[in-house]
């Protein structure tokens, strides 16, 4: 039991050293990523293994310079970490994450079909089919005949009958012209009973 | 992984708000800004004052550092605004900052700028600290005692390292470790990093 409790003391102390000499590696600038990455969580995370981090920096500070080592203000990093402490917790806005190739290729691909999908749905039942035009004919033939006879009815008859100037008439040329060649035909049959009243 | 990377690591974990990344920038950092104020500031109590405000600016400014250079050529340039502050209420010009500066400000010299701001007390307690890093160095196994000079002295990598002893990269890394523990353990009276105190 005592021998045990002995031999695990002994573990501990092996961890703890082995994380320290990854500190030193980690000051050193001389670990891979991912390695880093975890020394660096634990020293974020464990008080006592900073206050390793520093003194291993001081170190080798102390080697390179003594004037500089002993200028190390015993309170300074922790006035600093005070101040700190006292402001918001600063944030950066996070970069967007990156596409992945896969997604690069295959998203514009699929923003081209959903557009197309989305005219289809909107512009197909607007369109005339053999059906419709059939329809359209057999249902409103007395529409079609007034227009009929509203297109062939002279232009001077309709501004007399309006009790306009037969000057009007090339303006009524035009826009009779412009109303025939509309862009929503389906409407022209209106504009012209329109214009009959 | 290079210190510039590592440097990055802990600038986005301060970047997604954890405080205690930032400590280590400060210790890691403290003594080139000091270094870098006494070639301005000629009061070692102002210089830390200076150094304080500095820290917290690059702390409130950190969100847009995007490390387009180096986290202390940046530091640097943000140190040196509060030291021409200083300069000018106290009445005397600015010196403009250069690349030069920035780049000559990386290097560790000897510390002839603080050398000037001893008073007794420091100069007492430099002496210490030079007798202290003396005797551990003494005290070293020569293969440490190589390991450690050919990295803080000479700068060399580990791979130089391990080529130069003609030992496994993984005995450079424990040898320097070694070194710097011995190191660290004599400093530890003179310099009074009580246990508890610091953090």
């Amino acid at each position: 039991m005592e021998q045990t409790a002995s031999n695990q003391g002994l573990n501990n102390r092996a961890s703890a050293t082995l994380t320290m000499e990854r500190i030193s590696v980690l000051l050193d600038g001389e670990m891979d990523r991912t390695e880093a990455a975890a020394a660096i969580a634990a020293l974020c995370a464990d008080p006592a293994l900073r206050r390793h981090w520093h003194e291993l920096h001081r170190a080798g500070d102390a080697l390179r310079s003594q004037e500089v080592a002993a200028g190390d203000a015993e309170d300074f990093c922790r006035r600093v970490a005070a101040a700190i402490a006292a402001e918001p917790t600063v944030l950066a806005p996070r970069a967007a994450k990156p596409v992945s190739g896969l997604r690069r290729y295959w998203a514009p691909g699929l923003a081209v079909a959903a557009s197309a999908a989305a005219v289809a749905l909107i512009a197909v039942p607007l369109m005339p089919t053999p059906e419709t035009v059939s329809i359209a004919k057999n249902s409103i033939p007395s529409q079609v005949a007034t227009v009929d006879v509203a297109a062939q009815k002279p232009l001077s008859t309709i501004a007399a009958a309006r009790g306009l100037n037969p000057s009007f008439s090339p303006y009524l040329a035009a826009h009779r012209e412009l109303i025939g060649n509309s862009v929503v035909p389906r409407a022209t049959v209106y504009l012209r009973s329109s214009e009959e009243r | 992984m290079t210190e510039r990377e590592i440097d990055q690591q802990l600038v986005e974990r301060v970047q997604r708000g954890d405080k205690a990344a930032f400590d280590l920038l400060v210790v890691k950092y403290q003594r080139k800004i000091f270094r870098l104020l006494s070639r301005l500031i000629r009061d070692s109590a102002e210089i830390e004052d200076v150094a304080q405000e500095a820290f917290v600016k690059a702390y409130r400014a950190l969100p847009n550092f995007r490390g387009d250079s180096a986290f202390y050529t940046w530091l640097y340039r943000i140190a040196i605004d509060p030291a021409k502050n200083y300069l000018v209420s106290q009445g005397r010009r600015a010196p403009r900052s250069t690349q030069a500066d920035i780049e000559d400000a990386e290097t560790f010299d000897d510390g002839d700028h603080l050398r000037d701001l001893n008073t007794p007390d420091s100069m007492l307690v430099t002496k210490q600290v030079g007798e202290a890093v003396n005797r551990a160095i003494d005290q070293l196994p020569e293969d440490l005692r190589t390991a450690i000079v050919l990295r803080e002295l000479e700068g060399l990598s580990y791979e130089e390292i391990a080529e130069s002893m003609q030992c496994p990269i993984g005995t450079v890394r424990s040898r320097i470790f070694r070194a710097r523990e011995a190191i660290a353990l004599e400093l530890r009276p003179i310099l009074d990093i009580a246990k508890d105190k610091r953090w």
